[in-house]
Formats: structure tokens, C-alpha cells, sequence
């Protein structure tokens, strides 16, 4: 997977364009004596050539545990890279939005490759190997012809598809409908436009991928209740995991810019930073409750329609026969879930602000790299593993424990510390809603104990010490703490 | 320095300090060198043993053994090769087991009698248990035992499964020590439950003679001696210390009590 990831980013075969998100097709390239046709497909083919050669190097384990024939995924790999580029090139006005556009394509050929093997088998003409592979083949090609297209008119100083594609956005941003009432306050008019720029996207996404992924999946394997279940954790997985690349960048001044300075109208508001940093919390809020409300429509629409609800019904009879046969306690344990969830997708939107809003780069990238880091380290070492490895012995529980502790002391006096410039106002506010976050945490943590503690050999008393230390590290307090410092210092930076 | 959050620092720095250093203490009972991972817990008269279901660890208890320890000694414990205790020789039958509990609370200075509390596939265990150990037992609680008729197709793999057949052999040939109180729970299951679907309802319904099967063959068990009590509950499905633990501790209750005056007699 890293080889992959690795493999992609060398071949993005692009350069800086200024501000505008992760680079454009080089412009220098246009003085040289070859073709338009040459300058788009010779980075394709060395492309292509390297991802299939690295597919030869990893086909073996690869293709161990998997359905799917050599040529299939090759044809998937090779289409992979033309989109790759063709999206990188075509949309570079979308700018960093391209690389959520990216993640979606990249879902959309693995969801290719594994169409095959959904049952019925064998499966319907439309699912066959060869006829997917026709598909995409044919996909690539229309790309590749787009991004040459796109390349050559680039090349000719711009055209007027370039100015049709604008009169449109314009047609469609003067037909939508806009808001006619006044703002009430600063306050409100900022809320506004950070809802705009960059609290709709997290929602936009989770629909996203529910409508381009799970929906159709969803209906695929509607005979399996297994598979309903496993697909139903995933949608209830969507908004917390689509939060951390959101996060990322949510907590910059300007969501769609690379640039960590506040643009001058911000920095001109009259708002402080306290204010400035609240709205983004809210924000933050607002987009959370709103995913988690398109995850739950999308599960009651599904679910009461065309979803297999064998293996639900039986986690929920396992659930109301553990909790004392109690109705109550299982609806209250999916509230809790529900609520659980929004709480961290909102954490994840907020707990980089801190690094985002002060404008230091390097910060921003360490805080960055640190979860990428995290998580590739997690594709590496095969993190389903650690908690096994934490349970066969119980004595491995206790330096987590003390750690986690640590922690816990570090963060609260930090936060202490960090807080003593906020106006107490602000401070009542947060504490409210840190009180909330941990308190749900709390009891979602308790309810999963409850039931772990009975089927795990393990030393209970230190498992529950770490359930109620996660809770109190999971809600930011300090990071949130020390935003409004941070963005001060951006703000008013020469 | 923020007072107010400071003051919250200070009482969550107290609350993480005292977390870190909670931990339970489990004994170690040794068996032919072979360590035996066992939670010994209460005080008093009786000594309460609880014998797990298949492959579960201890922790199966754990509804349970806290309720029970205010009354009574307790120890629950993992059979070898289950939970956190060492693999054990083979055949994993029920003689070999039983030896093996009996060596194990010998070494951790348990000392006889035993009030013996066995749940599911742990039944069987404990009547070979007293069986073997007449003298040492003071009272039984069968659990929704495995019962006799019990077969399992997939044993392979399992030493426990791969001896079952010979485990119930020895459970039927064992004896039960001659007037001593033996309680047996049979869980029969709720006919109605919520949030079934269509599917679940008639794999319920499909189960139900066979729960039928296991309550005669308690009551055929329990005929075959004097002293046994049968305690049926359809507010519980298999896993009664879980589900309806308040059942499970009242009972053993009973029994301690019964055997305590028995004792005193």
C-alpha cells in the first residue's frame, strides 16, 4: 500500500502554480519542440509502465487471498493512473479539492475491482471481469483524450471551453438561490461564509460516498446479513474517517488555499480572534450534526427498505439480553452511538486549529505528518494487531495505562495554561460542551466495557482505568485552548 | 494560569494517578509446573468454585463472582489452554480436568469443601469433579449444563471437543456425594423477544425442541438422586451468568446456606 501511495505521489507530474492547491500541468514543458499528444502521453506511459511493474513485484502476495485475475486488476492499475493525471490536469482549478476528487475515484475503481466477486456467482454479464474491464479501458481512453484535449488548448493560450465552463458556473451560482436578509452581527455574516467555504464539505462527502459506495454496494449484497452489517459500520465509520483529511483542512485559515496566512478580510473583521475561533467551532459542530444526519436518513431509508437486518437484529438481541432484556437500554446504546460519533468527527475538525490558525508552516506539517505518520504506520503494521498483542498478556495493559495517564495530566494542565488569555465567557461555553463530549465518550466507553469485561481475559480494573482516560484525553481542551493565541499571532503578523 | 481549570487539572491529575495504579490480583496455580491464571476473591465459610463454559476465560464471572465474594469465598478460574493459563497435556477430558482444578486449589491454598458452580460445558466438569472428589464437594449449581445428549460434529482442532464424548461418559458414571444440596438452572429461553426478524423467529422456534430435549434430560438427571432441585427461567437464553445473574447468585446462595447448616449439623 505504501509502495503504492509512494508510487502515486512521484507520478503526480505536476508543478507549484501559485496558491492554488497541489500544482497544474508544468507550463514550461510548452516550449518544447514536440507535440501537444507527446507532452501528455509520455508522462501517462512512464506512469503506467511503473505502477504495472510494481504490480508484477507484488503480485504474488497480492493476489494470495484475493478473487480478482492478474490481467483485471493490471487493466484497473493502468485506467487508475490515466484519472489520476487526466484529473490532476483538467481540474486544476478545483484546486486541493482535487484531491478529495482523487480519493473518490480511487474508491470508485477498488469498488470496480471487486464487483466480480459479489454474489450471485457466477455473477451477471455486467459484472464479469471482461466486461468491467472493457468499461474502465474505455473510461481511460475518454480521459486520456480529455487531458490532451485540455493540454493542447493550454497550449494555444487557453480557449473558450475554459470561458464556457465559467459563464456556466456563473449561470449557476446567479440562478442559486442567495441569501436577502441582512446579518444581525459580524458574528453571523462570518458563521456564513465558514459555513459556505468549508462547513458543507464534510457533509457534501459523507453523501458522497454514501451515494457513489455504500448505496450500490448496499443494494449488491442485500441478500448477505453479513455483509449489510459490515457495510452498516462502514456508513456509521464514513463521517469520523472522512473528518481527519477534512480536518486537515478546516483548521487552515482558508480551507481551499495552501497559504496559512488569514486573508486580509478576515484579519480585518472586527472580530477577535476568541470570536473568529468560536465561529469555527461551530462551524465544525454544524457540519458534524449534519453528516451524522445524512448517515442516519441513509441508514433508516436503507434499513426499513432493502437492508438485511438478520445479523442487527441479532447484535441487538445479544445487546437487550445483556442489558437486563431492557428495549430502553439498546435504543440507548444506538443514541449513544449516534452522539458518540458526532462528538468525535467533531474533534477531529477542530483539533488541529491550533497549528492551522497560527500561520507557522512547519507546525501545520508536523501536526499533519504526525497522523499520517499514524496511519500509514497503522496500514504497516497491521494495527487490527495491537489490541490482540495488549490482551494476550495483561502485564503489556499497564504501561498504556501510565501512559495514557501521563497524558491525561499533561493535557489539562496544559490547558490550564493555554486558557488563562481566553475570556471566561468563551471558557463557560467550551467547558459545556467539553463536559458533553467526555460525558458521552464516557458512557460509550462504559457500555463497550461492560460487555468486553465478560468475554476477554484481561485485568479489568486496568481495561476500565484506560476506558475512562481515553474518554477524558478524546475531547480537545488544550489545542482549542491555545487556537485564538495562534491566530493572534497569524492575524497580526507584518 | 486559568483557576477554574487548573482546579479540574488538579482533581483529573488525582483521579489519573489513582487509575494507573488500580490492577487486579490474580493468583497463579500451578499444575505439573503449568501455570493456572485464577481471581480468588471474598471471605467466609464456604468456598464457592465456578467451572466455565467452553472456551470462555474467567471474566465470564464477572457478573457474578463480585455479588457472590460478599458472602463467600470465592475462585473462578481459566482451564489449561483457555483464557490466560498454559496449554495442557492431552486429552482434555473430564477426569483430566477435574485433577487438574483440584491440584490447582491446592496450590493456591484453597482448601476443601467446595461448593462447585459449573455453567454450560463446565456442568459435566463439575459432576465428574465430585465424582472423583466426593468428600471435597459441599454443593453443586448446574448452570444450563451441556447436556448429556450433547454431540458435536466439528470437533476437530478442539481438544476439549475431541474428548467431549469420553467427558460425558465419565460425567454420567460419576456419582453425586450422597445428600448434598445440587441446584440445577434450566434456561429455556423468552418465547417472544424484540427486535427478531422473520429469519431469527424461525431459527428460534427451529431450537426450541431441542431446549425441550435438555429440560427432560435435567429432570431424568435430577430423579437420579436425592437433593436435586430443578430452578427453570425463561427470562434467559444460554448465557445465564450474563444474562440473569441475579438468578445465578441466588441460588448459589441458597445452596451455600443449605450447606453451611448441613455443615453445622
Amino acid at each position: 500500500m505504501v509502495a503504492f501511495l509512494l508510487l502515486v505521489a512521484v507520478f503526480n507530474y505536476t508543478e507549484s502554480g501559485g496558491v492554488r492547491g497541489v500544482g497544474q500541468f508544468p507550463r514550461r514543458l510548452f516550449t518544447l519542440p514536440v507535440t501537444s499528444l507527446h507532452l501528455v502521453a509520455v508522462p501517462m506511459l512512464a506512469g503506467i509502465t511503473s505502477i504495472e511493474l510494481l504490480y508484477l513485484l507484488w503480485m504474488e502476495p497480492l493476489s494470495r487471498d484475493g478473487s480478482a485475475r492478474a490481467p483485471f486488476v493490471a487493466i484497473l492499475l493502468a485506467a487508475f493512473v490515466v484519472f489520476y493525471l487526466c484529473a490532476l490536469w483538467t481540474l486544476e482549478r478545483a484546486g486541493s479539492l482535487r484531491l478529495v476528487m482523487l480519493g473518490v475515484i480511487a474508491i470508485a475503481v477498488f469498488a470496480i475491482g471487486i464487483l466480480p466477486s459479489f454474489p450471485p456467482n457466477p455473477p451477471p454479464w455486467w459484472r464479469l471481469e471482461i466486461a468491467l474491464a472493457g468499461l474502465v479501458a474505455g473510461l481511460a481512453v475518454i480521459a486520456f483524450l480529455l487531458a490532451w484535449r485540455h493540454v493542447a488548448r493550454l497550449r494555444d493560450g487557453g480557449g473558450r471551453s475554459a470561458h464556457r465552463a465559467g459563464s456556466l458556473f456563473n449561470w449557476i451560482a446567479e440562478a442559486t438561490p442567495t441569501r436577502r436578509t441582512a446579518f444581525a452581527n459580524p458574528a453571523a455574516a462570518h458563521f456564513w461564509f465558514e459555513w459556505r467555504s468549508s462547513g458543507m464539505v464534510l457533509p457534501a462527502l459523507v453523501g458522497g460516498v454514501l451515494l457513489v459506495v455504500v448505496i450500490p454496494m448496499s443494494w449488491l449484497m442485500r441478500s448477505n446479513a453479513g455483509d449489510t452489517f459490515r457495510l452498516l459500520l462502514a456508513a456509521l465509520a464514513a463521517p469520523v474517517v472522512l473528518a481527519v483529511p477534512v480536518g486537515i483542512a478546516f483548521s487552515k485559515p482558508t480551507f481551499w488555499s495552501e497559504d496559512l496566512a488569514v486573508p486580509a478580510f478576515v484579519a480585518a473583521l472586527p472580530l477577535s480572534s476568541e470570536d473568529l475561533v468560536a465561529i469555527k467551532v461551530r462551524v465544525a459542530a454544524m457540519s458534524a450534526v449534519l453528516s451524522w444526519l445524512v448517515v442516519l436518513v441513509h441508514l433508516t431509508v436503507w434499513l426499513s427498505s432493502w437492508g438485511n437486518l438478520d445479523a442487527l437484529s441479532l447484535l441487538a438481541l445479544q445487546l437487550w439480553a445483556f442489558h437486563g432484556q431492557s428495549v430502553a437500554a439498546v435504543y440507548g446504546i444506538a443514541v449513544l452511538v449516534a452522539f458518540a460519533g458526532m462528538f468525535l468527527t467533531w474533534r477531529f475538525l477542530v483539533s488541529r486549529l491550533w497549528s492551522g490558525l497560527s500561520g507557522r508552516r512547519p507546525l501545520f506539517v508536523a501536526s499533519v505528518v504526525a497522523i499520517v505518520v499514524l496511519v500509514i504506520a497503522g496500514l504497516v503494521f497491521d494495527a487490527d494487531r495491537l489490541p490482540r498483542w495488549l490482551l494476550d498478556d495483561p502485564a503489556r495493559l499497564a504501561p498504556v495505562v501510565w501512559i495514557a495517564a501521563i497524558a491525561v495530566i499533561a493535557k489539562y494542565w496544559i490547558a490550564a495554561y493555554a486558557w488563562r488569555v481566553v475570556t471566561p465567557r468563551y471558557l463557560r461555553v467550551y467547558l459545556l460542551i467539553w463536559l458533553a463530549g467526555t460525558a458521552s465518550f464516557l458512557a460509550f466507553g462504559i457500555v463497550v466495557w461492560g460487555v468486553v469485561r465478560i468475554y476477554l481475559p484481561v485485568d479489568v480494573d486496568r481495561l476500565r482505568s484506560l476506558v475512562i482516560l481515553v474518554a477524558l484525553l478524546a475531547v480537545p481542551l488544550a489545542r482549542v485552548g491555545l487556537a485564538p493565541a495562534s491566530l493572534t499571532h497569524n492575524r497580526h503578523r507584518s | 494560569m486559568k483557576r477554574s481549570l487548573a482546579v479540574i487539572a488538579a482533581l483529573l491529575s488525582v483521579l489519573a494517578l489513582y487509575l494507573s495504579t488500580r490492577t487486579q490480583a490474580f493468583t497463579g496455580g500451578i499444575v505439573d509446573g503449568r501455570n493456572i491464571r485464577m481471581l480468588i476473591a471474598g471471605g467466609g465459610d464456604a468456598t464457592v468454585v465456578f467451572e466455565n463454559g467452553a472456551g470462555a476465560p474467567l471474566e465470564m464471572w464477572g457478573k457474578v463472582q463480585p455479588d457472590v465474594s460478599r458472602f463467600a469465598r470465592t475462585v473462578s478460574y481459566d482451564r489449561a489452554g483457555t483464557g490466560l493459563s498454559d496449554k495442557g497435556p492431552l486429552p482434555r477430558d473430564g477426569r483430566r480436568i477435574a485433577a487438574e482444578l483440584r491440584l490447582a486449589l491446592l496450590s493456591a491454598a484453597v482448601a476443601p469443601p467446595y461448593i462447585l458452580v459449573g455453567a454450560s460445558f463446565g456442568g459435566p466438569y463439575i459432576r465428574v469433579f465430585a465424582g472423583m472428589y466426593p468428600d471435597d464437594v459441599a454443593g453443586m449449581v448446574l448452570v444450563d449444563p451441556t447436556a448429556d445428549n450433547q454431540r458435536f460434529d466439528d470437533a476437530a482442532g478442539v481438544p476439549a471437543l475431541e474428548s467431549w464424548p469420553d467427558t460425558l461418559d465419565q460425567s454420567r458414571a460419576s456419582r453425586v456425594p450422597s445428600g448434598i444440596p445440587v441446584f440445577l438452572i434450566d434456561a429455556v429461553s423468552p418465547l417472544e423477544v424484540p427486535f427478531a426478524t422473520a429469519a431469527i423467529r424461525t431459527l428460534r422456534m427451529k431450537n426450541r425442541p431441542e431446549i425441550e430435549a435438555d429440560s427432560l434430560e435435567y429432570q431424568r438427571w435430577l430423579s437420579t438422586f436425592s437433593g436435586g432441585r430443578l430452578v427453570v427461567t425463561n427470562h434467559s437464553g444460554h448465557n445465564v451468568p450474563i444474562e440473569q445473574p441475579e438468578l445465578v447468585v441466588a441460588t448459589i446462595r441458597q445452596v451455600v446456606d443449605e450447606a453451611t447448616r448441613r455443615s453445622h449439623r
